[in-house]
């Protein structure tokens, strides 16, 4: 397909699982109507044995129903319209996954994934801005990936999709109809928790949630500027291996985290403390919103941009030279 | 009163007793963990037992220790989970508020309240979308269907037609509330009806109501029309703990004094001690009280 969109490369993905792996069960409200859960679901296909099932308005239960299906062996995939609404299956995540984790085996398990959109462009005010998607790792100890790229969305959904297990896979709303980022990745980790795009010795850029386009900008600029960076996208994955983070740090000793989210705890800060633990002395510059004043909760756009600029002086600061 | 079959009456009297040397242990504190006894579900759970088809499933709430041990016939096999002893293959320890005991067919326990309904349903689903044989059974109580989990389980299982048979044990009570403490009364056989959902009522002591009212249930269930079956129950010790477990509870439970912990029709235990006479009842008590007995 020529140009495909961000949304579009994604669902082509999702596609080439369910072409072949038998049963898999669709499920997610006007899922097959209307406009498809805004065109999260459009193009969605199944093999034979598999189905696309609209259902009704009560998310609570869709969680629950997809752990049921998991635990009896099958293999379910939510498609949901907000992450808000997951906030409704916190409680399945949580308490019902903790218990399924502890007392069955991986192996007899079947899978569940939840798609879901991030509305992070603003517009739909207030009750639809939660876009901490990392929030669901922290509070439900879950693995949680953001897909940004061609490369990582492909390396998730090939991986973890219908795999025995429970994971999210968050999309971002604002990038729905931008062309796919198609950017090669240099390496990942087994778990697809961590992806390296480029490689640099000047500093360490790490984008979270749905950072990675602003953080290669920026790293595009910085090259400009005759400075070469790694840059890292970090998934939320709970346990997952920072080696190649922390190895790079060590090496540059400059480390840039770029989160786009509005979530008060950051996984940029378990880095931090990582490299603290390890006696990595490394100069830290943190584009994180955390939290919002009040008034930043309106229907207007919610775009959060880091100042490459700032980058440029945090560069060039003399404390910061090797 | 209908009569008991030899297995019937063994597997109350078993059940009853085993509850009965729990709550002595409880007593001595010999475990680190709560455990809610159900002194007066033994009816609902030893019916449960003969209803379930070796293809069915049953999801349980934290009152789930009567369940347990009448689909696992031994009270060993649930202390060891009590006592937190080791597990094979690394797995965790399952205590008391989860408890599925394996190979009993009871594949989840939730301590959340309304939590294992939608788990059930996901069950059902999945069993309906492969063509697999089984009726997946869910049991709550009346402090459950206070929650939204209930109301959305209920639209769910009809709207897909699941083999889904959600049990009600209404026992007045959610942690130390009567129904009318908390909140107005919920005709079930209404909301059923509204949901056109397969409605039945039956008393939770009487074994032999317990049973035609779930195999009815199964049976329609079977069919593709979910059915929920409330039933009416006295537990006989409030929340959690030895009895008295609570500082309001009433009862004072104590093995010495005999099995019996009511003397109406309300203790399945009593019904069944009227049937067979005292003579019979207490020949038939001493010797499964004896091979039940654990240290």
């Amino acid at each position: 397909m020529a140009n495909p969109t961000y949304i579009g490369q994604i669902i082509g993905q999702v596609n080439e699982v369910t072409e072949h792996c038998g049963p898999v069960f669709l499920y997610g409200e006007n899922i097959d109507r209307g406009s498809r859960i805004s065109g999260l679901a459009r193009g969605l296909k199944v093999n034979p044995a598999g189905r696309i099932q609209n259902v009704g308005d009560c998310e609570l239960t869709h969680c629950g129903i997809g752990f049921g299906i998991m635990l009896d062996g099958g293999n379910a995939g939510l498609f949901v319209k907000q992450l808000d609404f997951m906030l409704l299956g916190l409680d399945q995540f949580a308490n019902t996954f903790n218990s399924i984790r502890a007392f069955r085996q991986r192996n007899t398990l079947g899978s569940f994934t939840v798609f879901v959109i991030v509305c992070d462009q603003g517009y739909q005010g207030p009750q639809s801005s939660f876009n901490g998607a990392g929030d669901f790792a922290s509070i439900a100890n879950v693995p949680v990936f953001c897909l940004n790229g061609a490369g990582d969305a492909s390396r998730v959904v090939q991986k973890h999709f219908v795999a025995p297990g429970f994971r999210m896979m968050c999309l971002s709303q604002r990038l729905f109809g931008a062309p796919v980022l198609d950017v090669p990745v240099e390496t990942c980790d087994e778990d697809r928790g961590l992806f390296r795009y480029r490689s640099g010795n000047d500093a360490t850029i790490v984008s979270f949630n749905f950072s990675l386009r602003d953080s290669l900008e920026m790293d595009t600029h910085l090259r400009g500027a005759g400075m070469q960076s790694d840059v890292f996208h970090m998934n939320f994955v709970p346990r997952m291996d920072m080696g190649a983070l922390v190895e790079s740090c060590r090496r540059t000793r400059k480390l840039v985290l770029v989160d786009d989210s509005k979530t008060v705890t950051k996984f940029g800060d378990r880095l931090v403390t990582e490299l603290c633990a390890r006696g990595i002395n490394v100069k830290v510059l943190s584009f994180c919103r955390r939290g919002c004043a009040d008034t930043d909760y309106g229907a207007t756009e919610d775009r959060f941009l880091p100042d490459v600029e700032r980058v440029l002086a945090f560069m060039r600061h003399p404390a910061c030279s090797q | 009163m209908n009569s008991f079959s030899e297995t019937e009456a063994i597997a109350l009297i078993r059940l009853r007793h085993s509850q009965h040397q729990l709550n002595e242990m409880l007593k001595a504190k010999r475990f680190k963990i709560p455990i809610h006894l159900a002194f007066g579900h033994e009816a609902a759970a030893v019916g449960m037992d003969l209803t379930m088809q070796p293809e069915d499933v049953l999801c349980l709430s934290h009152r789930n220790g009567a369940y347990n041990l009448a689909r696992s016939k031994s009270l060993k096999t649930v202390l060891t989970h009590y006592q937190l002893e080791e597990r094979p293959n690394g797995m965790a320890q399952m205590a008391s508020m989860n408890l599925a005991v394996d190979n009993t067919g009871i594949v989840y326990s939730s301590s959340i309240l309304g939590n294992n309904l939608a788990v059930a349903a996901g069950i059902a689903l999945n069993r309906k979308f492969l063509q697999r044989a089984g009726i997946v059974f869910v049991v709550m109580g009346d402090g459950a269907m206070e929650e939204g989990a209930f109301w959305e389980t209920l639209i769910f299982a009809r709207s897909h037609k699941l083999g889904l048979v959600v049990v009600v044990e209404n026992n007045n009570c959610s942690m130390s509330s009567t129904i009318e403490e908390r909140r107005y009364p919920i005709d079930l056989s209404l909301v059923c009806r509204g949901l056109s959902v397969i409605y039945q009522h039956t008393s939770g002591a009487a074994l032999y109501d317990v049973k035609v009212a779930l195999k009815a249930a199964r049976a329609m269930a079977s069919d593709g029309h979910p059915a929920l079956v409330e039933l009416e129950i006295t537990t006989f010790n409030q929340h959690a703990g030895p009895t008295p477990g609570w500082a309001d509870d009433p009862m004072r439970i104590v093995l010495e004094d005999g099995l019996l912990v009511g003397h109406d029709m309300k203790d399945p235990l009593f019904q069944l001690h009227e049937v067979l006479g005292a003579a019979e009842f207490n020949r038939l008590a001493e010797h499964i009280m004896k091979v039940n007995h654990v240290g």
